[in-house]
């Protein structure tokens, strides 16, 4: 009997003990899988009483639908009209460029034979410059085929895997004459990566960026430059050229459009090329960003899906060995801020080739993006900003909730600066940056 | 303007291959739209998923595997159904993600940004979005799925169901982009201009029988006591049945169900584990009170749901279902069959027999859960 008790008492105690746990638990909003769906279900409650109030104020509103939906009709029936307008237009280019091209072809070859000639200087110079201007309409005319082409007959699209560097390598090394010729620096950074589209659309996409960046730089350098991103590789084409005012960014595309005519030049673009860009883009499904400053260079940027395979590994050096040291920075990776272009892209390439991976920003905005998107929060931050580098600093470790590694750089920095950069625990790096001491500071910065 | 039909399509044969192509032809060769498809995992999954390549090629599908189809002749096992959501009338966005843990939700975050993404080049004004999930039942983690799915989609109606395998709990199999997937995840996200209505139903009422949960491992879904006792010898003494006669069928008449705000939840129970513990289908936590339910007629509450459902979107075209595998054994047990085919054939129901099913944010079990899409006009 009293064993029997004793043993009721004991099975009590133990339910009484569990229901106070889940008390307590149902208090503290738990996100155990109970208790998210405990929470569904109270919430799923308010959300139907909420959707039956909208649906009662729905049907207020249906009767005023009903009149827009008459407009929304005459809308469509006027973009249907102006769709068909945009087809004949099409058809009557392509007709029309067909035409023009065989006499244009046969002055061409006139003037050839007049040229074979012996003439003075002046008629010579004539000459030049009738064959130069009769070029620049070939070129115009051909561009404008392909656009027919695209619009009327899109090309069948036939994505495959393929190395991005070594399909880079070749179409870098075909325009390096041209850039020659413009005493213009052509280079291309970035590793080896595995990307799938169509190489022969992708193709045309590039040659086309890469001839308008030569075309618009009048000095200094064009840069193609390959960047990982978390989802898409990123190809970048920059150039330090006249770049394009802001409120023109969004009208490049299209067709005629060519900002600068101050540059007379035989051959100068038709500005064809990046309407050519943007339908190749869109067939392909690739997006397209343009980032420019009025004199301050422009960048063009196409973002690739990876191949199935993962990246490809980087290539070694040429005796085969890859020595630790020269990689300091391996699985490391930066975010480089900054409004110039060329500094940040500079040390950009700097930190990968030190075997990081470093993503470059112009604004906070910009790297808070990419963070977001990358899905985590950078080792070190890299501001190029002077003294406003410290606030960007601030800001980001603010938003991320983190104290990054940071340096930022000064060209000369006050006692006061110093003061305020190390009781931030920021790094301070003195302009001229030279590669060693961003590399020492950095790897201090990340111990 | 004549509005694309939605066509249905089932198929006994065991051969993988000549099953896709009889789906396929039935469907009436899809090019576009959606195909959801529902099939035993009996089939060879790699020759069907080799048949549906190749005839729906860039069609969208997604399917998985079952415990047990659900078809306009009622409940069936060892076959294959389908439904077809035509393009003119349905746009869609599908992911998957495969391979998921317990604890690992990171990747349906990533499936859901991507699905919200894509979302972006189906949308119009008109049109209303509604989503459909289909789970792996067996690693145990719709509620936490749901959750983020719920936490993405906002409140675009969702409804699913967590795939089987034919009571056999090894190994589901989801199916998207060509290929099945095991401990996986596929979402679909759709827009219609037709009318339909989401819904989720059960057929019990709650009695004065109450217990309490005191020891429960809730990741693994496991009661291992109530009431201080061994769970199953303690669930079977208070339902009046001998432990020794727990299966499946008492599972199916004598469920348990917490209750939550002013509704009861049936928690199904799976099986009865060596040491005597019970193990469930969604989770149940230490300190619940669960309280033994009786079934109240399946066949009436159903008529009353297809009632319901006329009245507001009229005769539905069809009836996408996931029902509770034990609605399926109360329903044989009950000899109740041909009355389930009659209704089912009437409302066009396609779906199948699941180990959960999700409605919202909802892991439900023992419902018969779905969406029922309209004509339109």
């Amino acid at each position: 009997m009293k064993e029997s008790l004793l043993r009721e008492n004991k099975k009590l105690r133990k339910i009484n003990q569990a229901l106070m746990r889940r008390v307590e638990e149902s208090a503290a909003q738990s996100s155990t899988a109970y208790g998210l769906f405990q929470n569904a279900v109270l919430l799923e409650k308010s959300i139907q009483e909420r959707t039956a109030e909208l649906s009662r104020l729905n049907e207020a509103l249906l009767g005023e639908l009903d009149d827009r939906t008459e407009v929304a009709e005459a809308l469509r029936a006027a973009k249907r009209a102006a769709e068909r307008a945009n087809v004949t237009k099409t058809r009557f280019l392509a007709a029309v460029s067909h035409d023009v091209m065989q006499p244009l072809n046969a002055a061409r070859l006139l003037l050839d034979t007049v040229s074979e000639r012996s003439h003075d200087d002046q008629t010579m110079k004539l000459l030049q410059d009738i064959d130069a201007a009769l070029h620049s309409v070939d070129d115009l005319l051909s561009s404008l085929l392909e656009i027919a082409r695209l619009d009327v007959a899109p090309p069948a699209i036939e994505p495959r895997d393929f190395s991005v560097r070594r399909f880079l390598e070749r179409i870098v090394a075909e325009h390096s004459a041209e850039a020659r010729h413009r005493r213009l620096r052509l280079d291309l950074i970035g590793s080896e990566a595995l990307v799938r589209t169509d190489p022969r659309l992708l193709e045309r996409i590039v040659r086309n960026l890469l001839s308008n960046a030569l075309r618009y730089t009048p000095t200094g350098l064009v840069l193609v430059a390959i960047r990982k991103r978390p989802t898409r590789l990123r190809l970048e084409v920059r150039d330090s050229g006249i770049g394009i005012p802001r409120e023109k960014l969004a009208e490049i595309f299209e067709e005629f459009k060519q900002l600068d005519v101050s540059i007379p030049r035989a051959g100068a673009g038709v500005g064809l090329g990046l309407a050519i860009v943007d339908r190749l883009a869109q067939l392909l499904e690739l997006p397209i960003e343009v980032r420019s400053r009025e004199g301050g260079g422009s960048v063009f940027a196409v973002e690739i899906p990876y191949g199935s395979g993962a990246a490809l590994p980087q290539p070694e050096t040429a005796d085969g060995s890859l020595k630790a040291d020269n990689k300091p920075f391996a699985g490391r990776r930066a975010i480089i801020l900054g409004p110039d272009l060329e500094a940040t892209d500079t040390m950009s390439l700097l930190f990968s080739k030190w075997g990081g991976e470093a993503f470059t920003a112009a604004s906070t905005d910009e790297a808070l993006g990419l963070i977001a998107s990358a899905c985590s929060a950078p080792d070190i931050l890299l501001a190029d900003y002077g003294a406003e580098g410290l606030d960007a600093v601030d800001m980001l470790r603010t938003r991320l909730a983190r104290e990054i590694a940071a340096v930022v750089t000064m060209s000369d920095a006050s006692e006061e600066h110093r003061r305020a950069a190390k009781s931030r625990n920021v790094f301070v790096l003195t302009k001229p940056v030279h590669a060693a001491r961003l590399r020492s500071l950095l790897r201090h910065a990340l111990q | 303007m004549e509005i694309p039909r939605i066509k249905t399509a089932f198929s006994y044969t065991r051969e993988a291959k000549l099953a896709a192509m009889e789906i396929y032809e039935a469907l009436g060769r899809p090019n576009d739209g959606l195909t959801i498809f529902f099939c035993s995992p009996f089939f060879d999954l790699d020759a069907l998923a080799g048949g549906l390549r190749d005839c729906f090629r860039y069609a969208d599908v997604i399917g998985c595997t079952t415990a047990g189809e659900i078809t306009s002749i009622g409940y069936v096992d060892g076959a294959i159904c389908a439904v077809w959501l035509p393009g003119g009338d349905f746009e869609c966005v599908t992911e998957h993600v495969e391979n998921l843990r317990l604890g690992q939700l990171e990747e349906v975050r990533r499936l859901v940004h991507a699905l919200l993404r894509r979302k972006r080049n189906i949308e119009d004004t008109g049109w209303n979005t509604f989503g459909i999930c289909l789970i792996d039942g067996i690693v145990g983690f719709e509620e936490l799925v749901v959750d983020v799915l719920r936490r993405g989609l906002g409140e675009t109606p969702l409804v699913g169901g967590s795939a089987g395998d034919a009571m056999r709990f090894r190994e589901t199999a989801i199916y998207h982009a060509g290929k099945f997937h095991t401990s996986a995840l596929a979402v679909a996200l759709i827009r219609s201009r037709r009318p339909f209505e989401v819904f989720a139903t059960q057929h019990f009422v709650s009695s004065n029988l109450k217990m309490v949960v005191t020891e429960a491992d809730p990741q693994h879904r496991v009661v291992m006591e109530i009431n201080a006792e061994p769970a199953a010898s303690e669930y079977a003494r208070l339902i009046g049945v001998s432990r020794r006669a727990l299966s499946d069928a008492v599972f199916a008449m004598r469920p348990l169900a917490i209750r939550v705000g002013d509704n009861y939840f049936v928690r199904s129970i799976q099986s009865v584990d060596d040491d005597d513990a019970l193990k469930f289908y969604c989770a149940v936590d230490e300190g619940l009170v669960l309280t033994a339910a009786g079934p109240i007629d399946l066949i009436d509450s159903l008529e009353r749901l297809f009632g319901a459902i006329r009245n507001r979107i009229g005769e539905p075209e069809v009836v996408l279902a996931f029902d509770c595998l034990f609605r399926k054994i109360e329903v044989r047990q009950r000899g109740l069959e041909a009355q389930i085919a009659r209704l089912f054939g009437l409302n066009h129901v396609i779906g199948f027999s699941t180990y959960g099913e999700q409605f919202n944010a909802l892991h439900l079990n023992q419902t018969f859960t779905g969406i029922a899409i309209g004509k339109g006009s």
